[in-house]
């Protein structure tokens, strides 16, 4: 999974949101390190609603403008999950060998953790 | 302002996608815009533009005809396309003289006043030619070739004559073995000559019998290949294989909004009209493959097709192209139906 599509799919986990509203929460959960253009994040939402990974949740038409608000599905929550765990893993192992090369408490923080990821947002996306 | 910009932009993308995404994506676009994230500056025009002529070359998900489709109308478009382009680089080429001047040339060069038959040709490159043929009675005077070659603008490029011989013999009734005892051996001279003029080659030859006096003399002249030829074959394939594959696509993607009934019957047209364009495909891309392996210098214009092989191409062709407009027509029919009972 792309760093994008990840990001796209954390968005959506907490609560169904509208294209700009992806677009700011992707750009907030990276800290300004990824920030979608609209073709992308539409590129994205098409390939994620073929494969049954998003699905629209509803429209809304103010003052002439069309918004639709996307939510995570659940085996989009699944595939998200599955990510989260594999990412958590690989961090875990890089952490723990730089623990071993470098030693210290430099890698021993709580990012890696799990307290990040293994948090309520998930579970409470459906 | 920057509404009108986006709408323009969006154009970009293809009517089918623009019609379910347009709108929503103007909405986040002016969200951006009022937000001060993504200004309409040249990058956000060029990524839209990008994305948007992206958007045309991809089928529908999941619709592995659609693809195939796209494939064979990329590979059948080429063919008349590159054809095209070698249509259009021959219209450059000087042009043949008239038959008039090619008659008035056969009886200067032969000095046979009698009107030459004169047969227009069309060689494997698909460029032009003309060959003139006159048999007749006439003496061998290499002098009067030459001269007639050069006062009609000619420069003569090779000349070369030989005394030999002519063995005939007595006619026999169609299928009857020849009877070998009637054999003659005629003294006979033979003379093979080339010639330039401008962008023009000719090529004769004869043969005149002293004993009887008859004399049978051909002359050729064709257009020497302009430099464009086989640039806009090449081009023309590749336009035609970028035309057809956005085609499809679009087809595709027409059909997709349309009832299964409708969508196997668009599917089972397109299928019969390529199946009757794949050999007027098969010859174009023959033609297209003797033009690019045509000697540079066009030193002779030999010809590989009969002409039957335009009638089929024609009827391939014709019938092709409406199987798969009836297809696209009654497929999109229903869909343009649904969409607007949806309005």
């Amino acid at each position: 999974m792309q760093e994008p599509t990840f990001l796209i799919l954390t968005a959506l986990a907490a609560e169904p949101a509208h294209g700009y509203g992806v677009i700011r929460a992707v750009e907030e959960l990276s800290q300004g390190e990824v920030v979608l253009r609209p073709g992308t994040l539409y590129g994205a939402l098409d390939r994620l609603t073929e494969q049954g990974l998003v699905e629209v949740e509803r429209e809304e038409a103010v003052g002439g403008r069309l918004r639709r608000y996307y939510r995570l599905t659940d085996s989009g929550a699944a595939a998200l999950t599955a990510q989260v765990q594999r990412l958590r893993r690989n961090a875990d192992a890089a952490a723990q060998r730089l623990r071993i090369s470098f030693g210290g408490a430099r890698f021993a923080g709580a990012r890696f953790g799990g307290a990040r990821f293994g948090g309520a947002r998930f579970g409470g996306a459906r | 302002v920057s509404e009108r910009r986006y709408r323009w932009l969006i154009r970009a993308y293809p009517k089918a996608y623009r019609d379910y995404r347009g709108a929503e994506m103007l909405t986040t676009l002016l969200d951006m815009a009022e937000s001060g994230r993504g200004r309409p500056g040249p990058g956000l025009s060029a990524h839209l533009v990008f994305r948007g002529v992206l958007q045309r070359f991809r089928p529908p998900a999941r619709r592995p005809l659609a693809w195939l489709g796209a494939l064979l109308a990329a590979v059948a478009l080429a063919a008349f396309a590159g054809v095209a382009g070698t249509w259009l680089g021959w219209q450059t080429a000087e042009a043949i003289p008239s038959d008039a001047d090619l008659r008035a040339l056969n009886a200067a060069i032969t000095g046979m006043p009698a009107p030459a038959a004169v047969y227009p040709e069309v060689s494997a490159m698909k460029g032009p030619g003309v060959a003139v043929r006159a048999d007749g009675a006439s003496d061998y005077s290499p002098g009067r070739i030459r001269a007639a070659l050069t006062a009609d603008g000619w420069r003569i490029t090779s000349f070369a004559d030989h005394d030999g011989t002519l063995i005939t013999f007595a006619e026999t009734a169609p299928g009857t073995p020849v009877d070998l005892s009637t054999e003659r051996r005629l003294p006979t001279e033979f003379v093979a000559y080339t010639a330039t003029r401008g962008g023009l080659k000719l090529a004769g030859d004869g043969m005149v019998t002293a004993e009887d006096g008859s004399a049978r003399y051909r002359t050729e002249v064709w257009p020497r290949e302009p430099a464009v030829v086989r640039p806009l074959t090449v081009t023309g394939l590749a336009v035609g294989a970028l035309a057809g594959w956005l085609l499809a696509v679009a087809a595709a993607w027409r059909i997709r909004g349309s009832g299964r009934p409708r969508r196997w019957l668009a599917t089972g047209l397109s299928a019969a009209g390529f199946a009757a364009v794949a050999v007027p495909a098969y010859q174009h891309y023959r033609d297209v493959y003797q033009v690019l392996v045509y000697a540079h210098g066009s030193p002779y214009p030999y010809i590989v097709d009969g002409p039957a092989d335009g009638r089929v191409i024609l009827a391939g062709t014709a019938i092709g192209l409406l199987a798969m407009v009836t297809g696209l027509v009654a497929a999109s029919r229903e869909a343009s139906g649904v969409a607007s009972r949806k309005a």
